[in-house]
């Protein structure tokens, strides 16, 4: 479903840079965030829909690829996979720090709507048998 | 008021376990102890009631001015809970339980010791084990406790009108076992409310690290990745706030609701004992209290603003320190109040907790020790109201076999 068709090399320097930042939560993965015409982050559903019909599968992994012609079937356009940082739905992508071209192989790529981060609150594991934190 | 030997009944430790005291004893020392039990008059348990509910609307006033000036750095809570606080108090988010500790011994006017308002503990003991206490020894006597049904009515009041979001209930506690005992209760009287209302909704006790955060779809959630819309924690907001997820809390408020809200973190910092002296000088249910010191006091009680537990408390009389406990706590700040000594029952000093549910007051749970700071090692004695009571300090003979003398 990420496979990257072509890959755009402007990309890239952003993309390693957020590979060396690295985000909360996310461990080694870079995060899919189906995105529309707007870099406005959708359902997955968006893009997962498009890829269904052929002529917007080869643009969910990037609609401005260099190499290729342009679409000619305007609803291409409008959702296409971002991958970067954590950027929640209803948000608006950073213009840096991500990429509209799937990472290159032996990175881990991952859906941001996937990943629920844990552990921040209470104790890791629970207090046990330790003390409470009522009064 | 006053102390009475008891004798316990027989298996006492399998009936509290199978009534969910699991928490029974601590250390091979019997945490509840029905070898004892305090009785009171109805006129002293009127007395209780009317000073906690009196006690109630001071705290309410004391947080409001606290907002209204903005008196947040004065008692060590950060900027980052102060949005929190100040649109809970206002949205009047769903608000279920507090204790006040009250040092009295039958005589005079009840002494404000603290307020916990976030997370108090001893519930189940306070509002279910000794009520079945009572009615195995002493049919027929009555007790302060009214904790049960307040529980299930403002459930009923929550979980029938339109204030809790749709979606699961859940609860969340860090672990401990008396944590998880208060909660589990507290989860007990939702199921009871519902039942009562016909109605259902899921239940979901998770701990406080399996709260998830979804950055994609702004929310705090489950194990099962479902939204957390109303969620009961024992888990304190002065924690909360200074954790990872803290950042999240105020984005989400509109959201979500946390029961206890945000607000009771002013209500239970002891710095709001010095307010409260400030706004009502002399009365009757308050001990002088100062942030900035003991401003000539001799006899005082120097403790954190955030202490849990009766950690970190340093007990001074005569300028010299006679009691200290240790801990975590202190680095937010300290609040100085008068010494109040707890009474002594033969070596035995009670606290007196008397439970709030919303605006009522509604329950007395006793906790007692042999020193003069009330710790998470105390006792927990059962009460019962005796229209012929006698007072005194000393401790009686009860025949615990169904009449008291």
């Amino acid at each position: 479903m990420f496979g990257p068709s072509r890959i755009r090399i402007g990309f890239m320097g952003a993309f390693a840079l957020l590979v060396m930042q690295g985000c909360e939560g996310c461990g080694d993965q870079v995060l899919a965030h189906c995105v529309d015409e707007n870099g406005v982050v959708v359902d997955d559903g968006k893009c997962d829909a498009d890829a269904g019909d052929g002529a917007a599968g080869s643009l969910a992994d990037g609609g401005e690829a260099d190499a290729g012609p342009a679409p000619t079937v305007a609803h291409v356009f409008v959702y296409r996979w971002w991958y970067g940082g954590h950027t929640p739905i209803g948000s608006t992508v950073p213009s840096a720090g991500g990429s509209y071209v799937h990472p290159a192989g032996g990175v881990s790529v991952g859906r941001a709507s996937a990943v629920t981060i844990r552990g921040g609150f209470g104790t890791p594991g629970g207090v046990g048998h330790g003390a409470g934190v009522g009064e | 008021m006053r102390r009475a030997i008891v004798d316990k009944r027989d298996g006492w430790e399998e009936t509290v376990a199978g009534q969910g005291l699991l928490y029974h004893t601590a250390g091979g020392i019997p945490y509840w102890d029905e070898g004892a039990c305090y009785v009171f008059t109805p006129s002293e348990i009127d007395r209780l009631e009317v000073a906690t509910g009196e006690l109630w609307s001071m705290c309410l006033k004391a947080a409001e001015h606290v907002i209204e000036r903005k008196r947040y750095a004065e008692l060590g809570i950060p900027a980052s809970a102060v949005p929190l606080i100040e649109y809970t108090w206002e949205a009047e988010p769903p608000a279920l339980y507090s204790r006040f500790d009250l040092c009295w011994d039958g005589s005079g006017a009840p002494k404000m010791l603290e307020l916990n308002a976030d997370t108090p503990t001893s519930l189940l003991e306070a509002a279910a084990i000794q009520w079945l206490w009572l009615e195995a020894v002493f049919p027929g006597r009555d007790q302060f406790n009214s904790l049960e049904p307040k529980l299930i009515a403002k459930w009923k009041e929550l979980i029938g009108g339109s204030y809790l979001f749709p979606g699961p209930i859940h609860f969340a506690h860090d672990g401990a076992i008396e944590d998880r005992m208060t909660v589990g209760y507290i989860m007990k009287t939702a199921m009871d409310a519902m039942r009562e209302l016909k109605t259902s909704r899921p239940i979901v006790e998770l701990r406080m690290d399996q709260i998830g955060w979804s950055w994609w779809r702004r929310r705090f959630e489950d194990l099962a990745d479902a939204p957390i819309a109303n969620i009961f924690k024992l888990y304190p907001w002065e924690t909360m706030t200074g954790q990872a997820f803290g950042e999240h809390l105020a984005g989400t408020m509109r959201r979500m609701h946390w029961i206890e809200p945000a607000w009771k973190v002013l209500m239970t910092n002891k710095g709001l004992l010095a307010i409260l002296w400030e706004l009502f000088p002399g009365h009757a249910n308050l001990l002088p209290a100062y942030l900035d010191g003991p401003r000539g006091m001799t006899d005082f009680a120097r403790k954190p603003r955030y202490s849990r537990e009766g950690a970190n408390v340093q007990i001074v009389r005569g300028g010299q320190v006679l009691e200290e406990t240790g801990g975590a706590w202190g680095a937010e700040g300290h609040v100085f109040q008068a010494l109040a000594l707890l009474p002594d029952f033969d070596g035995n000093r009670p606290v007196l907790g008397s439970w709030m549910v919303d605006q009522d007051p509604a329950g007395l749970g006793i906790r007692e020790s042999e020193g003069l700071i009330t710790g998470n090692t105390s006792r927990f004695v059962p009460h019962y109201i005796d229209p012929k009571s006698p007072s005194g300090t000393g401790s009686y003979r009860d025949n615990a076999t169904g009449r008291a003398s």
